[in-house]
């Protein structure tokens, strides 16, 4: 991965994206506009960076010819980090609404949740695409995925799922989805990036897997938080809304960064 | 200890070309004949330092500089025969690839001590002529008898060296295991077929028989579609344009009317 950043302009891509988090971090922990700030701040920089994620696709969407195989994989990853834009935008809406809480589920679950499916077909897509199987290390990566999942299953989503009561039968379908949907993106990211090994193509799916793996760390932070009603939106954040927001910021920078750094390889950024 | 008796040396430059990391994805057999090696194939996926036994710390400053200038004029070095263990003094330069317009990989060019090259050396388009005077010249010395004239061995050369190119290209940019996969899908091709040809690190030999010129645009068109697949068709059409850009107009044209060089 770090092979992509002897090329200045990517090695200055991701710069920005660290400062821009690190600015962020900063700005979260000290809230320099107060603590009715705080709330504008994350939202804000959530979406800019769910939408700078977005807008690459669409370059990237438009770089290819029609006829191209890569034509059809990143319109499906357009439709879906558009769909996950449109959450975050909504959601933050519901959330700098003075005094009011953000629902739950409302419609930003609508648009979060249905965009996994165009990212995980795009993602099969792409792998399949390459013809290569992973061999060894797809096993060891599958293995290790499969522990980490059960490790998560265990310990966050089986009490969730086992909580006695069905009013709450829609938040525990949404919950889960989350998690798991997470987890079968980082399946798919790390299957592409595997299959790429050792070529130039692989260290944009590699950033891109990354930011996919700080994300679903991040909802799981958030479901964790939230299902146990420790999850804050105003005042002071404790730590696991600290580690459910500001490493989500991150990952879409990072996914960013990949999409740059492979539209830098198209000769299209 | 210097050069042994009996064992070959370069008369004239010779390539070898390498991933963004440096690992060897081409050498010519002269130049694998040279360093030692039994089979051209034993050095790919190893680093071109390590195959030439320079000092790491060497090897990584010359791809270093080939990757941030975009070239390396030549400097003296004394590479290490595999199996002798004698020194081998080389002259070696060498020359950035770009894929979009970014570093994919290094053609790295050895030449004699004696031999100068040509200022207009040093560029991709004039080591893919080189790579297809390689492609042409092994042809010649291996499949004499199965080509029947000049303009055959010609449309051989012009299929074998575009399969090589594309070859290279994957193994850059998609690592060893996407070269390896378009060499299974052609052998698998022609296994399905009959035709008795095998492509072996991007390296085609004439079959018993021959091929029909459509047989080998079919082939052809197979390896385009996977490259365009797994890069672009713009890394894939610059490549080949590049490609083209070494062989006469007859030869393209002949290319052109059997289906060997449509546009993807």
């Amino acid at each position: 991965m770090t092979h992509a950043f002897q090329d200045r302009k990517n090695a200055v891509a991701a710069g920005v994206a660290g400062a821009i988090w690190v600015l962020f971090t900063i700005a979260y922990l000290a809230a320099p506009l107060g603590e009715q700030g705080r709330p504008w701040i994350a939202d804000l920089v959530s979406l800019a960076s769910a939408w700078t994620v977005a807008v690459l696709a669409f370059l990237l969407w438009r770089s290819y010819d029609p006829r191209e195989p890569a034509k059809r994989i990143w319109v499906l990853l357009l439709a879906g980090f558009v769909l996950w834009s449109v959450g975050e935008t909504l959601w933050a809406y519901y959330d700098l609404q003075p005094g009011a809480e953000a629902p739950f589920p409302s419609i930003a679950d609508l648009a979060w949740a249905v965009g996994y499916l165009p990212l995980w077909v795009a993602l099969y897509l792409r792998y399949r695409s390459i013809e290569v199987r992973g061999g060894s290390a797809l096993w060891a990566m599958l293995i290790m995925l499969s522990l980490i999942a059960l490790v998560v299953v265990r310990y966050i989503l089986w009490p969730i799922v086992t909580y006695p009561g069905s009013e709450r039968l829609i938040e525990k379908v949404l919950t889960v989805l989350y998690p798991v949907g997470d987890l079968i993106l980082l399946l798919g990211a790390v299957m592409v990036s595997i299959a790429l090994r050792g070529g130039r193509l692989s260290s944009a799916w590699q950033l891109i897997a990354a930011g996919i793996a700080i994300l679903g760390l991040a909802d799981l932070f958030f479901v964790y938080a939230d299902w146990n009603e420790i999850y804050t939106t105003e005042g002071t954040p404790n730590l696991m809304t600290f580690l459910a927001d500001v490493p989500y910021v991150g990952a879409y920078l990072i996914i960013a960064v990949g999409e740059y750094v492979q539209a830098r390889l198209e000769g299209t950024a | 200890m210097n050069m042994a008796q009996g064992e070959s040396s370069l008369d004239r430059p010779a390539l070898l070309f390498t991933d963004e990391r440096g690992r060897v994805v081409l050498m010519e057999d002269v130049l694998a004949r040279t360093l030692g090696f039994d089979n051209p194939d034993g050095a790919l996926g190893e680093g071109f330092g390590s195959i030439l036994g320079l000092p790491s710390d060497q090897a990584a400053d010359f791809l270093k500089e080939i990757a941030t200038k975009g070239q390396m004029s030549y400097r003296s070095i004394q590479a290490l025969h595999r199996q002798s263990g004698s020194l081998l003094p080389f002259l070696i330069s060498g020359t950035a690839d770009y894929g979009g317009g970014r570093y994919i990989g290094a053609d790295i060019t050895l030449t004699p001590p004696s031999f100068s090259l040509p200022t207009d050396y040093f560029n991709h388009r004039a080591h893919l002529e080189r790579m297809a005077d390689m492609v042409r010249a092994r042809l010649k010395a291996g499949s004499a008898s199965l080509i029947s004239g000049e303009r055959e061995l010609e449309l051989w050369t012009y299929f074998a060296a575009r399969m090589l190119a594309i070859y290279v290209l994957l193994a850059r940019m998609g690592g060893r295991a996407v070269g390896q996969a378009l060499d299974d899908r052609i052998s698998r091709t022609a296994q399905e077929r009959n035709w008795g040809l095998e492509m072996r690190a991007g390296r085609i030999d004439v079959p018993q028989g021959g091929l029909r010129p459509e047989d080998l645009a079919d082939l052809m068109k197979q390896a385009v579609d996977y490259s365009i697949k797994v890069t672009s068709l713009r890394i894939v059409n610059k490549e080949l344009a590049e490609l083209d850009a070494g062989f006469d107009e007859a030869t393209l044209s002949v290319a052109a009317r059997f289906g060997m060089r449509t546009e993807a």
